[in-house]
């Protein structure tokens, strides 16, 4: 079953003293649900702290992929995932264990995920310049997906192989640009950005494995049965006859 | 740019507090929630300890359905002299719609001005 992509929704949230950022609601359908959250978050003091929680609708909470501390300890990126949302509209609420100064937030939902295995070996990345570049390996049959960040952003270009999903540029908060991309396993295992101009980046990417049928069949119960032959007896192998008697 | 709700004084009192719903305009597609903050310049605004859920929701129907919509938590004290803390983003489409807000408060009285500023 191939993967598609579904729907996106993202904020930015700035001015210091924010914890949490609820992202508009978005609506997920389809089979194999799975949906990805991207969040970049900055503190202008020693250390931005981790994504305590993403969680979806209330109840469904991310599973994080990577929450990556560039080496400068201010800008920091997380990417997480859950599998099988519902299949409804809901928000979703991303939490930092401790206040940030600013923060983008995305998150997208595709289909034609596999539900038990969704994804491979993720690869990051940090940096200092204007080539924002990830390798992760991914089958043929398989979707690459990366969150890129680029701090005080005035524009990127993604490689030739990606599909832009979205990108967000927060305004007030140094202009920073976050986005998600995606590309096919077959290409070239290289997720990458060109940033505008050198500046502060992180990049993440996973692989995203495709299910295997649109329809599972587990097998629930054994069914066994046993049968048995009676013996005949003398009677019934010479009926209506003289039963002989063998004498040694 | 529209400012449907234009710097208005709020003291809020632990507790939540509703405000709206407002119209938005049928052209716009960009909205900000935005509280104002405690600096040096505005001492008596959203103090230390004073923490502040603020949620939304929109209409895309009249105010007939809401949707959960932007939101953030944070809070108060002077945080490096930063005046607003605010959280951004896209509308979808659409005639009729509308948006209202909650303001969740703990911790102590939020005394801050609300802007909703919508492009």
């Amino acid at each position: 079953m191939a993967i598609a992509y579904d729907t996106d929704s993202t904020s930015t949230a700035d001015g210091g003293g924010v914890t949490s950022i609820t992202i508009p609601t978005f609506a997920t359908s389809g089979s194999n649900r799975w949906c990805f959250a991207a969040a970049a978050a900055y503190l202008s003091v020693p250390t931005t702290p981790a994504v305590s929680s993403v969680v979806r609708g209330g109840s469904e909470t991310f599973t994080p992929k990577w929450d990556v501390l560039h080496a400068d300890n201010q800008h920091r990126s997380y990417g997480g995932f859950f599998t099988n949302p519902a299949e409804a509209t809901a928000s979703v609420v991303v939490t930092w264990a401790s206040t940030v100064s600013g923060a983008v937030v995305g998150a997208f939902a595709l289909t034609g995920v596999d539900q038990s295995t969704p994804t491979g070996t993720h690869g990051t990345a940090t940096g200092t310049g204007t080539a924002v570049t990830v390798t992760v390996a991914a089958a043929a049959d398989e979707w690459l997906i990366d969150s890129g960040w680029v701090a005080t952003g005035a524009g990127f270009t993604i490689g030739a192989d990606q599909t832009l999903r979205f990108s967000v540029q927060d305004d007030n908060w140094t202009g920073s640009i976050v986005g998600c991309s995606t590309q096919p396993g077959s290409a070239d295992d290289i997720m990458s950005w060109t940033a505008d101009g050198s500046m502060t980046w992180v990049i993440g990417a996973v692989p995203i494995k495709p299910a295997t049928s649109g329809i599972t069949v587990t097998q629930t119960s054994v069914i066994s049965a046993t049968a048995s032959v009676p013996t005949p007896s003398a009677a019934t192998l010479y009926p209506g006859s003289v039963i002989p008697t063998i004498t040694l | 740019m529209a400012l449907l709700i234009d710097h208005q004084s709020i003291n809020v009192p632990a507790g939540s507090r509703e405000f709206g719903p407002v119209a938005i305009p049928d052209a716009l597609t960009q909205v900000a929630l935005r509280l104002a903050r405690q600096t040096t310049a505005t001492p008596t605004l959203w103090a230390a300890g004073v923490t502040v859920d603020l949620k939304s929701w929109c209409s895309l129907d009249g105010g007939v359905t809401w949707l959960q919509w932007l939101g953030f938590g944070a809070v108060g004290g002077n945080f490096h002299e930063m005046a607003e803390s605010s959280v951004e983003s896209a509308l979808p489409p659409g005639a009729g719609r509308q948006i209202k807000l909650a303001v969740t408060v703990a911790g102590g009285t939020l005394v801050s001005r609300l802007t909703v500023e919508t492009t």
